[in-house]
């Protein structure tokens, strides 16, 4: 083992570890935003708008998101649409992301008793008030610690940006290897960084579920 | 106050009602009773659009329930409040009493607030007022859920079998605030179990079974000289023996 090297390449490894953050930042966003989009759509209960949102959902869910990595970065120029590597990766996390996001929402949504909304609807709240004020904030804490866990699976997930060329840690850990060799040194290095965001947020996780199962009545 | 005429409606080939009538005149208490799946609740539910109907026509103070835009001025007249009490987990019981009238009435904080808390010393519960539901009895979570209703000052309120979740020993506390907004004049529609409360405080009784109402008339003859056959054999599985409320009167609070 020889660490000396891994200790010398530190800040172009340190500089990755800050683009895995930002490409992890982006995704966790923009798949939250969309995931809460599909999911309040989902709620209006518009027939052929729910097919649409459910191909949506089991589209991204149901096929690697190697894939959809590979098909937005070779297809979407294709449909003249030009994506750079940092794009690519963008939205085939973001997507990838919303429809487990969506899925979460939904099924905390579905946990929240009808009769909260028969409730709301009974005091002459609507469609949008009904949403926002009443069943989202209780769907948010039932979702929460499932929430967290899919935000852990995109930050291990952003490790597949590699593949369409994205400068995160694990494609640097590649190209030190392959400029350096010691395969092994890089990759335990890279591994314990990612484990080093994950570990608190998973542990983050755990604590909220532990503090907010009791008040959930 | 309430107009509904030949009122049906149908899961599939299932009848829930079936022409159901009846006209309810301002102030008037009315209980529906009923054995389950009598469509008493379903209809209950209709009043303020919760449950849509097939055929018919029902108005509510000269609204007409099957115009959608109509629809949102009836929900601001009728309250509602269900057995199992609804009220928002996730917001104290001031916010409970004051979210509707922010929202839906858009009054102002301070307004909002001041009418929930006399509404909430009228059901007893104003030192409640930064409590969440979870820290409540039963009962003081359906006053609450009474107090939130009538934030909306309704011209009509709507009882769905408002005590039946409740622990026997806390039923009376709820009874009694119904009685009292009975006695100041409130049109009040009630489903209920409280044969007591059909008694003493209804001024008229309806009999619902299999979709229809059955029978129709102040309690006294409903109850005592029953001449329905159906609601002869309700009476006697319900044991209509108590002949008095059960529940004390503790003294009708003033508005």
């Amino acid at each position: 083992m020889n660490f000396a090297l891994v200790w010398e390449a530190r800040w172009l490894i340190f500089d990755s570890f800050l683009v895995t953050l930002y490409l992890s930042a982006c995704a966790i966003v923009g798949g939250t935003v969309v995931g809460m989009i599909v999911a309040l759509l989902r709620q209006a209960g518009i027939r052929s708008l729910n097919l649409a949102l459910r191909a949506y959902v089991e589209l991204f869910r149901g096929t690697p998101l190697l894939m959809q990595l590979f098909f937005i970065y070779f297809g979407l120029p294709l449909v003249s649409i030009p994506v750079d590597r940092f794009w690519a990766a963008f939205i085939a996390l973001t997507c990838f992301t919303s429809a487990y996001v969506a899925e979460v929402f939904r099924s905390g949504i579905e946990a929240i008793p009808r009769g909260q909304s028969e409730a709301a609807t009974a005091l002459g709240m609507g469609f949008f008030h009904r949403f926002f004020w009443i069943i989202a904030p209780q769907a948010m804490r039932v979702s929460l610690p499932p929430l967290i866990g899919v935000y852990v699976s995109v930050i291990k997930d952003t490790s597949l940006a590699t593949v369409v060329g994205y400068n995160e840690l694990t494609r640097r850990a590649m190209e030190l290897m392959l400029r350096f060799g010691h395969p092994l040194e890089f990759f335990i290095t890279v591994a314990l960084l990612y484990f080093a965001i994950c570990y608190p947020i998973s542990k983050l996780s755990e604590a909220l579920e532990r503090k907010l199962t009791p008040t959930a009545r | 106050m309430i107009e509904v005429k030949g009122v049906s409606k149908s899961y599939g080939a299932h009848e829930v009602l079936r022409q159901v009538s009846l006209e309810v005149e301002p102030g008037q208490v009315v209980a529906i009773i009923g054995p389950s799946g009598s469509g008493k609740s379903t209809f209950l539910r209709m009043l303020n659009g919760l449950e849509g109907f097939n055929g018919g026509s029902i108005r509510i103070d000269g609204h007409d329930l099957s115009v959608p835009r109509e629809l949102q001025q009836v929900r601001r007249q009728v309250g509602m409040v269900f057995q199992q009490f609804n009220l928002f987990p996730h917001l104290t019981v001031g916010r409970n009493v004051t979210i509707a009238q922010r929202l839906v009435l858009k009054e102002s904080k301070a307004a909002a607030e001041k009418r929930a808390r006399r509404l909430l010393d009228r059901v007893e519960l104003s030192e409640k007022w930064g409590s969440y539901p979870s820290q409540l009895s039963g009962g003081q979570q359906q006053r609450v859920a009474i107090a939130r209703a009538l934030a909306m000052e309704p011209k009509v309120m709507l009882f769905d079998e408002a005590t039946s979740a409740l622990d026997p020993e806390l039923v009376g506390e709820v009874l009694d605030v119904m009685r009292s907004l009975a006695s100041e004049g409130m049109t009040m529609l009630v489903v209920t179990h409280e044969m007591g409360f059909a008694r003493n405080v209804a001024d008229r009784v309806l009999f619902m079974d299999g979709g229809r109402i059955v029978a129709d008339g102040p309690p006294g003859r409903l109850l005592d000289n029953p001449e329905d056959e159906r609601l002869i054999q309700f009476l006697r599985r319900i044991g209509n023996h108590e002949r008095s409320d059960p529940t004390p009167v503790s003294g009708a609070q003033p508005a």
